[in-house]
């Protein structure tokens, strides 16, 4: 019985030796696409063999934009589709979504020690993360076409503006809640706490950030606050590239915005970019302190 | 008489030219000099010193707290040394890590897996983290995992995710292999499986530093052993080494009739029997701790003899790793009893 087992491991074979150039001499730039394709194809594999990701990544922003936006339709703010307009708000907040859904994965793979088998092998850091972002980041793209194209073709909403604009945007927007959840992900202590960190942040963004009212209908003195929070510079942001307005002091029932030139569309948008940038930095530097491979020792 | 594993190493030193070029480097495979390792102010790691030669078989064996995983973990180069040094393979695990990694397999004692995907999904990822990755059907066949190569990650029993760690470890077809504790959770046929695959590995030129609780499986495999309790190495070398001057026991029934005064007492250190079953003086086992089994039994016959009584049941066994790593884990709790006496004391006076 014993000896049915180890069938074919009679001959355990050891790398070949080393000829002159090891494998471990193979171009470093191909090496690490490798290491990078590997994270992201792993990533992008779980995500969708997960229920809750599945869920919170990808279904929750396209079904709440479906509800909210669309009895928007005939209305309009700011002299653009409300649906439009709101939608955008709904991209944005996917972001947040995405956000969620990484900090539960890097902590609960904390906590399970995936992470620090991962760190036994000789993949780099780097490529651990870059992967991981990037299986989100398709799946943000996904829901970008998706929620896009029904605004579109459903709500008659204008096509975009600026794509570029839109595009940079969108960028800069899902690294800053990539790499926030990151840090964040070092001050939560463990799975089951990662809702408790993860929720109120998502409740912020949903309702502080502009995603489906404006800036202008929150109380006074929240507005400043709310505008220099991440989410916000970026919707806005989101929305001048979407269709070439001046965003930011849009309100219900007030006039309808300038339409913006391409430089001026950039110029309008540069603040919310530089916050962005800045919330980017900060949570560099929170992850290069705080983060954790391993769950912590008693 | 070679241990059939031992002749399989000689026959592929002489035989395969890949382990012959990877032998001829000077450096060991493992050199691990004054190694201390703090938890905050607690010294889990207080001060081991050990060499491992490349192809052999190295065991850390210890009880739980005793420092295996720390030091293990640092010649993996999951933490920096706290003080002291630690070359593997000639480089610093923990600032050359890519490098080292590249050529080293790691078992740790618990590793997650991603319980999404399955047994050849899980492989197949791994492959693309590791360079010259060996074929996935071949690995699997290794750790007798072919045949639930389609299961979840998350429905495999305990000891088939070791198989699977065990996999994931050799995917690369390391020099150099660390397994922390690799055999807990299996069956015993798993267990003698894995033994057969590290036995394997090893006649193959691999060197394997492994820890472990079980006792058999490093007297089984191990070239050499060295036992930590409390952070320290409290005896290395071969089994022999180890076991060598731990004495023997010598046990027998007493015979009808005898009391305990009438048991003879044998030259130091065996000194007077310790005494076991019966009652009221009337003992029915005698157990001798001798140092040389030939004149303790001589001067047992000659009592027998005198008496003309018979030594019925008589057994004679040498230490096992088992008698020696009890005793040094008694010791160290000992001095640990002390060492709390001694802080309870300066508690007291503060």
């Amino acid at each position: 019985m014993t000896d049915t087992h180890l069938r074919a491991g009679g001959a355990v074979r050891r790398r070949p030796a080393p000829t002159a150039p090891d494998a471990a001499a193979a171009p470093s730039r191909i090496r690490a696409l490798g290491y990078f394709r590997g994270q992201f194809l792993l990533s992008w594999r779980v995500f969708w063999r997960n229920r809750r990701s599945t869920f919170i990544g990808f279904l929750l922003p396209v079904l709440l934009d479906l509800v909210v936006a669309a009895p928007l339709r005939d209305r309009t703010i700011g002299g653009v589709n409300a649906a439009g307009y709101t939608t955008i708000g709904f991209i944005g907040l996917a972001m947040v979504t995405s956000f969620v859904n990484l900090l539960t994965a890097v902590v609960s793979r904390r906590d399970e020690l995936v992470l620090k088998r991962l760190r036994g092998t000789e993949v780099p850091p780097w490529a651990v993360f870059a992967g991981q972002l990037a299986g989100g980041a398709v799946v943000l793209l996904i829901q970008t076409v998706i929620l896009g194209g029904v605004s579109v073709v459903w709500f008659h909403a204008p096509p975009p503006a600026d794509p570029v604009l839109f595009l940079v945007a969108l960028a800069a927007g899902y690294l800053v809640f990539g790499l926030l959840a990151l840090a964040l992900s070092g001050f939560t202590p463990g799975t089951e706490t990662a809702p408790l960190v993860a929720t109120p942040v998502l409740l912020l963004c949903m309702f502080g950030a502009g995603v489906f009212t404006p800036l202008q209908s929150l109380p006074g003195p929240l507005r400043p606050l709310a505008a220099d929070l991440p989410l916000a510079p970026v919707i806005k942001a989101l929305r001048t590239g979407w269709f070439g307005r001046g965003f930011g002091h849009e309100t219900w029932d007030g006039a309808a915005l300038h339409r913006l030139g391409v430089l001026d569309g950039w110029q309008s948008a540069g603040p919310s970019l530089l916050i962005t940038a800045a919330w980017a930095a900060a949570a560099v530097m929170v992850t290069r302190r705080r983060f954790r491979w391993e769950p912590r020792r008693d | 008489m070679p241990r059939a594993p031992e002749f399989l190493h000689s026959v592929f030193m002489r035989e395969n030219p890949t382990f012959r070029q990877k032998d001829r480097s000077t450096s060991p495979a493992v050199d691990v000099r004054e190694l201390q390792q703090f938890y905050g102010t607690y010294e889990a790691v207080r001060g081991v010193s050990f060499t491992v030669a490349r192809g052999e078989l190295f065991a850390l064996l210890g009880t739980n707290g005793a420092g295996k995983t720390t030091t293990l973990e640092v010649m993996e180069g999951y933490r920096a040394p706290g003080a002291g040094t630690v070359r593997v393979l000639g480089l610093d695990p923990y600032r050359d890590g890519p490098q080292v990694r590249r050529r080293i397999g790691v078992m740790l004692q618990e590793g997650g897996f991603f319980p999404e995907l399955t047994v050849r999904e899980t492989v197949d990822c791994w492959r693309g983290f590791i360079s010259g990755a060996r074929r996935t059907r071949e690995v699997l066949d290794q750790v007798d995992l072919a045949g639930r190569a389609g299961v979840r990650v998350g429905q495999l029993s305990g000891g088939e995710r070791r198989r699977l760690d065990l996999a994931l470890a050799v995917l690369n077809g390391p020099e150099l292999l660390f397994l922390d504790e690799p055999t807990t959770g299996m069956d015993p046929e798993a267990r003698r499986n894995t033994w057969r695959l590290v036995e394997e590995l090893r006649a193959n030129g691999t060197t394997v530093v492994l820890t472990t609780h079980y006792l058999e499986e490093a007297q089984q495999l191990a070239d050499r052993v060295a036992i930590m309790t409390r952070g320290r190495i409290a005896a290395a070398g071969t089994v022999a080494d180890v076991l060598s001057g731990r004495g023997a026991t010598i046990t027998f029934r007493v015979p009808a009739g005898l009391r305990a005064d009438d048991l003879p007492a044998l030259p130091a250190p065996g000194g007077a029997p310790a005494l076991t079953g019966g009652d009221q003086g009337v003992p029915r086992t005698a157990t001798y701790a001798v140092d040389r089994t030939g004149p303790a039994l001589a001067a047992l016959h000659r009592w027998a003899a005198g008496r003309d009584v018979e030594l019925d049941g008589i057994e004679v066994r040498t230490a096992s790793l088992e008698d020696v790593f009890l005793a040094l884990a008694e010791e160290g709790g000992t001095a640990r009893a002390e060492q709390t006496e001694q802080a309870g004391r300066k508690a007291g006076i503060r």
